[in-house]
């Protein structure tokens, strides 16, 4: 957990990852984000949140089939790896401890 | 490879051109691909204006460390060996060939350091007066006065001006009024407390000082500190000489100047002024106290102070000088023929000089002059590179050859031999700190500055350019000279120069000998016009002539003193005036004569107070009627005029006339021969001696000989009627030679500079030599055996090099002529540009040369043929 923390964002967009399957590239990524978070994001942001996960081993990625509308261009198809489910459930426990510590300190008051 | 679309539908590829550079190429095809697909969605979604728009948006956020090639890994180290190859090569060269590197070392640190000192003097120059906040807003008023030959400017307003700004204009956020002028002398005086006294420089303020201005006050009340008539505000420095602390505010303290003395009480204190300020001061009196003085200076007529102003945000400058150009006119009839407008204050320091109402510049021609010197110098170094490169380049004809069959191509080679210069120029510019370092202290003392080697980071940028330029300057010919050989040609060593490279070989060294040549022409004009102006007969006798001040308050009649300092041994004569002969001399305005017209009670002309005596101290000749004499009683309704104010007149016999000032006539008694008052940077001008016994300055004309016994006669005299004042003397050829200080202070760096220049070239031209002549041994050697006598080869020899000396004194004839113009204009008094300034110049660059290139010419001429010709 020390060595490899998610940042926010990355968690994020490595939880999108997981949701959309096989449809997990780039740009359907962002769209589903951008639904979500109501906010445009830049190709740049998504881009350096995959391949930072890529290089930590949270995710890995294979190439996908092209097409006319993509120029040619082949899809980058994401998933995640065991290591990257692991870190997500680690970062949900600390939340949910953080969450009940709260909720005992508002019982109290 | 993009796939064709309909152009008017793409969106904008050329960021792909940008990313493809930049980003790493194992991410590019999904980047591409997302880029593209995300435009097609957008354009559906907002239409093609907004879609290109994000694409463009998206490229550049794309471009994220994250995602950019990594440094290192197979880029870097193809980098790093070819850098670590080309050094060492630099190295092995700079080993190899020593002379050479000597000459192109010690050339460009020379031009470096040159170049280092100029930088420092021109960054300090650009500084002064540029520390107060916001200094965009902050103006002078500057005083337009119409004249007869034109508009004279000056720095001086009335004292009123500042707060009428102030309420009238909603333009104006703040003003506040500067003097350094007491009634009729400057407010400088004695401040003293019980134990100490010392010489003070002061100026009277008002209360927005402060606030105008950003000089820092450290103890004492804004507000308070100057609402009453007996404050003083005084700096750190000058509380601590006083008091030896700064614990001070309420102290007593005495101020005597030579004309009055007050206690003032310590209201407050401020830290000295930078070196970098304009204004220097060491006390500040509030300006009521010059009021109560003298009423007449808070009037619209009087023009006593400085006024500093700062504009409202937004104002446009243009249209409020406009609006407040006849102010004074509109306040007092006097006025008339008198504009105002507001100048900013940090550019007056470097441009403060006026000419018909217009700025002409000032002291930013000697930053240009002197910027520019240091270039050229720079530049004769950087050409003594690029010949001695070019000319040697067969020595490295093998190295190239054997590197091109390699397949190393041009652009390679170019960066070696560049990144060759550049070490060159690192290394010199280290020397050359330390050159620097050891004359900063030479230069300061001439330059009366107190620069220091002291870099902070934008210095380092630009001085990281200058060694950068400096090594691209001299490297980018000879690389794409060296870098062009044909492979086949380098390796066999044979090098046939083609007629257009020793063309332009000689063409740089006629350059570089022609800017020589107009250093020395340069140097031959300054020096003629200060050697001109410093043993100019001025029309008076500047010689053996004593001033000092009476000091102290005690008002009243200088008769006493005065008659017992011509009785003094060793005086040959003495008289007394107000204000001062060179520098401060008293002008007024409102003469009106028999005949003027309207403008010339407009004139401001210098009339003198002075007393009898004036004539015969100076030795100025009387042409028509006589001088002041106490034989004829009160004189005091008597004028002396000199011939331009006698041709002013407009009279051939002025004598007896009357000229009247205000309600005042005064009779013209007599007419002395004209003379410069100033200096020669002024024509004559019109001057009216008025009649005064009791002036405060004291001009006593002593024997040349025994002259320190008369000084201490003098002096003791002085402590007899001053027992409390120190006897503070100068002598009137040395104040007189103050006013030319900058011209001095001109001629003494050309000719340190021309002086480099001439040394830098030689350096170049020795190398050039001794490379040609090395060239030539064989053939020298064979004339030699066909029996040329030394001479012969000497004359053959030389005859080159005298060929291009001769031809850079012609090209140097017209520039020279015209900079040496332009410089003289200056004065109204100038040397004409003698014939033999340009053949002295011409023969000066003869000799240098032949004495450069004679040691080795000497040399060749004498080698042993046997020797040089076995070896084939």
């Amino acid at each position: 957990m020390k060595r490899n923390r998610l940042g926010e964002f990355q968690e994020l967009v490595l939880m999108t990852v997981i949701v959309l399957g096989e449809e997990a590239y780039g740009n359907e990524i962002q769209r589903y984000l951008e639904e979500r978070l109501d906010e445009r994001l830049s190709i740049g942001a998504i881009q350096t949140a995959l391949k930072r996960m890529e290089e930590k081993g949270f995710l890995t990625a294979e190439w996908g089939e092209a097409s006319q509308k993509r120029g040619g261009k082949r899809k980058r198809i994401y998933a995640a790896t065991a290591y990257g489910h692991q870190v997500l459930h680690e970062m949900k426990d600390v939340r949910s401890q953080l969450w009940n510590a709260m909720s005992l300190m508002g019982a109290k008051n | 490879m993009l796939v064709k679309k309909n152009s008017s539908t793409s969106p904008p590829y050329w960021t792909l051109k940008i990313l493809r550079r930049l980003l790493d190429q194992s991410y590019l095809e999904e980047i591409e691909g997302d880029l593209e697909e995300r435009f097609e969605d957008n354009r559906e979604r907002y239409g093609l204006k907004k879609a290109r728009w994000f694409y463009v948006l998206d490229s550049f956020k794309l471009l994220r460390p994250a995602l950019m090639r990594k440094a290192g890994r197979a880029d870097r180290l193809n980098h790093y060996g070819m850098f670590k190859h080309n050094f060492l090569l630099a190295f092995r060269s700079f080993k190899k060939y020593k002379s050479s590197f000597a000459i192109n070392l010690m050339g460009l640190s020379i031009g470096l350091a040159s170049v280092l000192l100029i930088y420092l003097w021109v960054v300090d120059e650009q500084s002064v007066d540029k520390f107060h906040d916001r200094d965009d807003k902050l103006y002078k008023v500057m005083l337009n006065i119409d004249q007869n030959d034109g508009v004279s400017t000056a720095g001086y307003t009335p004292i009123l001006l500042a707060k009428t700004l102030m309420e009238e204009y909603p333009e104006v956020q703040l003003a506040t009024a500067v003097s350094n002028q007491f009634p009729a002398d400057r407010i400088n005086g004695m401040l003293s407390n019980d134990q100490q006294f010392t010489d003070a420089k002061g100026l009277m303020v008002d209360r927005q000082f402060f606030e105008v201005l950003n000089f820092e006050l450290l103890q004492g009340n804004r507000e308070q500190i100057l609402s009453s008539t007996s404050n003083i505000v005084i700096s750190e420095s000058l509380a601590f000489k006083l008091f030896g602390g700064t614990n001070v505010l309420g102290s007593e303290l005495e101020w005597e100047s030579s004309e009055r003395k007050k206690p003032f009480q310590i209201a407050g204190i401020f830290k000295d002024p930078s070196v970098h300020s304009s204004l220097q001061f060491e006390f500040l009196l509030p300006f009521d106290v010059l009021v109560e003085a003298d009423e007449q200076q808070g009037e619209w007529y009087s023009c006593p102070a400085s006024t500093y102003v700062r504009l409202q945000e937004g104002t446009e400058i243009n249209a409020f000088n406009e609006k407040i150009k006849d102010l004074l006119k509109s306040k007092h009839q006097w006025n008339e023929g008198m504009s105002i407008f507001l100048t900013s204050f940090a550019d007056l320091y470097l441009e403060g000089n006026f000419e018909n109402g217009k700025n002409v510049g000032g002291r930013i021609a000697y930053v240009h002059l002197f910027s520019a010197i240091a270039f050229f110098i720079l530049l004769i170094a950087c050409i003594n590179f690029m010949n001695l490169s070019t000319a040697q380049a067969s020595r490295r004809l093998i190295e190239i050859g054997v590197k091109k069959a390699y397949g190393v191509n041009g652009n390679a080679l170019v960066l070696q031999y560049l990144s060759e210069s550049v070490l060159l120029a690192l290394f010199s510019f280290l020397i050359a700190v330390l050159i620097v370092f050891l004359l900063l202290p030479e230069f300061n003392s001439i330059t009366d500055k107190g620069l220091r080697l002291h870099f902070v980071l934008k210095d380092v940028l630009y001085i990281a350019t200058i060694i950068i330029g400096t090594g691209v300057i001299a490297g980018l010919y000879p690389a794409l000279y060296l870098s062009r050989f044909r492979t086949l040609t380098a390796l066999k060593g044979r090098l046939r120069s083609a007629f257009g490279e020793t063309f332009i070989r000689k063409g740089l060294v006629i350059f570089q000998l022609s800017l020589s040549a107009i250093f020395i022409i340069g140097f031959l004009v300054i020096d003629g016009q200060v050697n001109y102006v410093g043993d100019k007969h001025m029309g008076y006798d500047r010689d053996q002539i004593v001033i000092f001040k009476r000091g102290g308050s005690q008002i009243g009649s200088s008769e006493a003193f005065l008659s017992t300092i011509k009785d003094t041994p060793g005086v040959v004569n003495a008289f007394n005036m107000y204000g001062d002969l060179l520098t401060n001399i008293n002008m007024n305005r409102g003469y009106t004569w028999q005949g003027s017209d309207e403008g010339s009670a407009k004139l401001i002309l210098p009339s003198p107070p002075v007393n009898d005596g004036f004539v015969e101290t100076l030795g100025l000749k009387l042409v028509a009627g006589r001088s002041f004499s106490g034989e004829y009683g009160d004189e005091s309704s008597k004028l002396v005029i000199n011939q331009t104010a006698a041709k002013n007149l407009g009279l051939s016999d002025p004598v007896g006339q009357w000229v009247k000032r205000g309600d005042q006539e005064m009779q013209v008694i007599g007419v002395v021969e004209d003379f410069h008052h100033g200096s020669l940077h002024e024509s004559i001008q019109p001057v009216f001696f008025r009649y005064e016994p009791d002036g405060r300055t004291f001009l006593v004309k002593i024997q040349a000989d025994n002259y320190s016994a008369t000084l201490r006669n003098l002096e003791s005299v002085y402590q007899q009627f001053h027992p409390k004042q120190t006897f503070d003397y100068r002598f009137l050829d040395e104040e007189y030679h103050q006013l030319y200080q900058s011209e001095q202070k001109i001629a003494v760096l050309s000719k340190y500079f021309t002086g480099l220049a001439i040394f830098i070239s030689c350096l170049g031209l020795f190398g050039l030599s001794n490379f040609v002549t090395e060239r030539r041994t064989k053939e020298i050697s064979i004339r030699k055996v066909l029996g040329a006598s030394s001479f012969n080869l000497i004359r053959l020899l030389l005859q080159d090099f005298t060929r291009m000396a001769l031809l850079s004194s012609l090209v140097a004839l017209p520039v020279g002529y015209l900079v040496g113009q332009h410089w003289l204009e200056g004065f109204a008094y100038r040397i004409d540009l003698e014939w033999w300034f340009f053949v002295g110049s011409g023969i000066a660059l003869l000799l240098f040369t032949w004495l450069t290139v004679g040691f080795h010419t000497l040399k060749a001429s004498q080698i042993n043929p046997v020797e040089t010709l076995k070896s084939e």
